[in-house]
């Protein structure tokens, strides 16, 4: 679903943001991507979704060569990818219903069956009752439901996730992450940055590490620190 | 694009203008003074162009003849002076007929001049017209010099000098309508750069679910061409008044200045001034979202 071949980022005149990446994800994968801040994460997923262009390498979604789409092809290329921010970015005139009807009406996908479509979203996320309450009468945990209703109302081949979990206690973020993964269990592909240790330990998926710009660690069932330095600190 | 895009659209270019009341009631009036006044240079040149035309086919030399002179000379006279290479044309105008058109000329106050028809002041002319209005001065010296002729009269130059001026008047009125119309162009511009400015994080949700360019700029553009069409309407329906006022009092009491017929001019005037707009409302909007990275 996703290939990332030999991509390289620099910012001119000398960051490496990323340094020769390799990364395969299937279809229907759960991947975390763990490391410092300013490893390279979120330039990574800006490559998907073609905010950002690889200096060097290239990148594969759903078959089609992303950096070389033209600019008239983008919106197009991001109707299937759903995105989720740390800081939810919802807007706040508009009622939760209308925050998530936004993704379809602008792609001019408002078909008869908006309301079912949306109602579905809201259901699956578990606020379909709050459908017409406004983000700031919701708790954060909420909102960022309302985040994720409004990534997959256009059923996305692909998820991407930046630190969604990041403004949230740890509670709240457990629930998100049940969330994410029932999304992915409906076949979604889920790409989510993160620095929380206690929700990679806690949910065992495909961990995927940067340090640097450079891949050093790409485990299946992995946690959020090497197994190597998790054992040396036992 | 469909229906419910347009619905869109419209709804949206609306809560902007709401929102940001205030710009967008200075880009109206903003656009309405510079509309207005390039609405008055247009009436005003309207209006110069066909008194000027009007004008221009009464250049001529009037020569007014000794009371002495018969009535049976007149023609021999006139073959006389039509046999002239420089002349185009001569009509003889009798004291009586002078009278009456001094009358018409003067329309409703015309009847002042009753009195006179008894006692007639005026004289018999030759009203010469000449093939060049270069030649007139020259047609004027060779009728002087006729025995016959007591006096001459001729307004060319004062006409000539006369349409320079107003010919400069209207470049002047044109220099400072585009003035202004660049003026509302940037205020234009700097309001759907606010409009934009306040619904960036919109915009950037619509832009990662995928809406397209023109669906982003659509209400935009939409929002710049309402402005600009709201001025043009309103400085229309000024100039509307303004032009019939200005018309129903020319007549009343200048009724030998031919004003533009009053439907000829709506029909030109208003609908420019309001497509105008429309155009300022969109390059206006079109260059703020040029600018700005949509």
């Amino acid at each position: 679903m996703l290939s990332f071949r030999s991509v390289t980022k620099v910012y001119p005149p000398q960051t490496v943001a990323l340094n020769n990446i390799d990364l395969e994800v299937g279809k229907g994968e759960f991947v975390f991507l763990v490391g410092h801040s300013g490893a390279g994460k979120t330039t990574l997923l800006r490559m998907v979704y073609r905010e950002e262009v690889p200096s060097s390498g290239t990148v594969f979604m759903n078959g089609w060569e992303v950096p070389k789409l033209s600019r008239r092809r983008i919106p197009f290329l991001r109707r299937h990818i759903g995105m989720v921010f740390q800081d939810f970015r919802l807007l706040p005139q508009r009622t939760v219903f209308d925050n998530v009807a936004f993704a379809l009406r602008v792609t001019e996908e408002a078909h008869r069956d908006l309301r079912r479509r949306v109602m579905e979203s809201l259901e699956i996320v578990g606020i379909a009752d709050n459908a017409s309450k406004f983000p700031e009468q919701l708790s954060a945990g909420e909102q960022q439901r309302v985040g994720i209703a409004r990534a997959i109302v256009g059923h996305p081949l692909v998820l991407l996730g930046d630190e969604p979990t990041g403004n949230l206690d740890p509670d709240t973020a457990a629930g998100i992450m049940n969330t994410l993964i029932d999304v992915n269990r409906l076949g979604t592909t889920v790409l989510m940055a993160t620095h929380s240790a206690q929700i990679v330990n806690a949910f065992r998926q495909r961990v995927v590490e940067l340090e640097s710009g450079r891949l050093i660690r790409d485990e299946l069932g992995g946690t959020y620190a090497a197994r190597s330095l998790e054992q040396t600190l036992r | 694009m469909k229906f419910s895009s347009w619905r869109f659209y419209w709804s949206e270019a609306g809560q902007n203008i709401g929102r940001n009341i205030l710009l967008s009631l200075a880009s109206v009036s903003s656009a309405t003074v510079s509309l207005l006044i390039f609405g008055l240079f247009v009436a005003v040149s309207l209006n110069v162009s066909q008194i000027t035309q009007v004008i221009e086919g009464q250049v001529g030399v009037q020569a007014f003849l000794h009371t002495t002179v018969a009535s049976t000379q007149i023609p021999a006279l006139k073959s006389e002076i039509e046999a002239w290479p420089e002349v185009s044309s001569v009509t003889f105008v009798s004291k009586a007929q002078a009278l009456k058109n001094l009358e018409q000329d003067f329309g409703a106050q015309g009847s002042a001049f009753k009195p006179l028809s008894s006692d007639n002041p005026l004289l018999d002319s030759f009203f010469v017209k000449a093939k060049n209005p270069q030649d007139v001065s020259a047609v004027a010296e060779r009728l002087r010099s006729l025995a016959a002729v007591k006096n001459v009269t001729y307004q060319a130059p004062v006409v000539t000098r006369l349409f320079t001026l107003i010919n400069d008047a209207r470049l002047a009125a044109l220099g400072v309508g585009i003035l202004l119309a660049l003026g509302t162009l940037l205020v234009i511009q700097n309001a759907i750069r606010v409009g934009i400015f306040a619904r960036r994080r919109e915009i950037q949700i619509m832009r990662y679910v995928g809406a397209t360019e023109g669906f982003i700029r659509w209400p935009f553009l939409l929002e710049g061409m309402l402005l600009g069409v709201g001025g043009g309407v309103v400085s229309a329906a000024v100039l509307f008044l303004l032009y019939h006022i200005f018309a129903a009092t020319v007549q009343a009491s200048l009724p030998f200045i031919p004003a533009v017929n009053e439907t000829a001019a709506d029909q030109i005037l208003l609908p420019g001034v309001i497509a105008l707009g429309l155009v300022l409302g969109f390059f206006g909007s079109q260059f703020s979202i040029r600018r700005v990275r949509v």
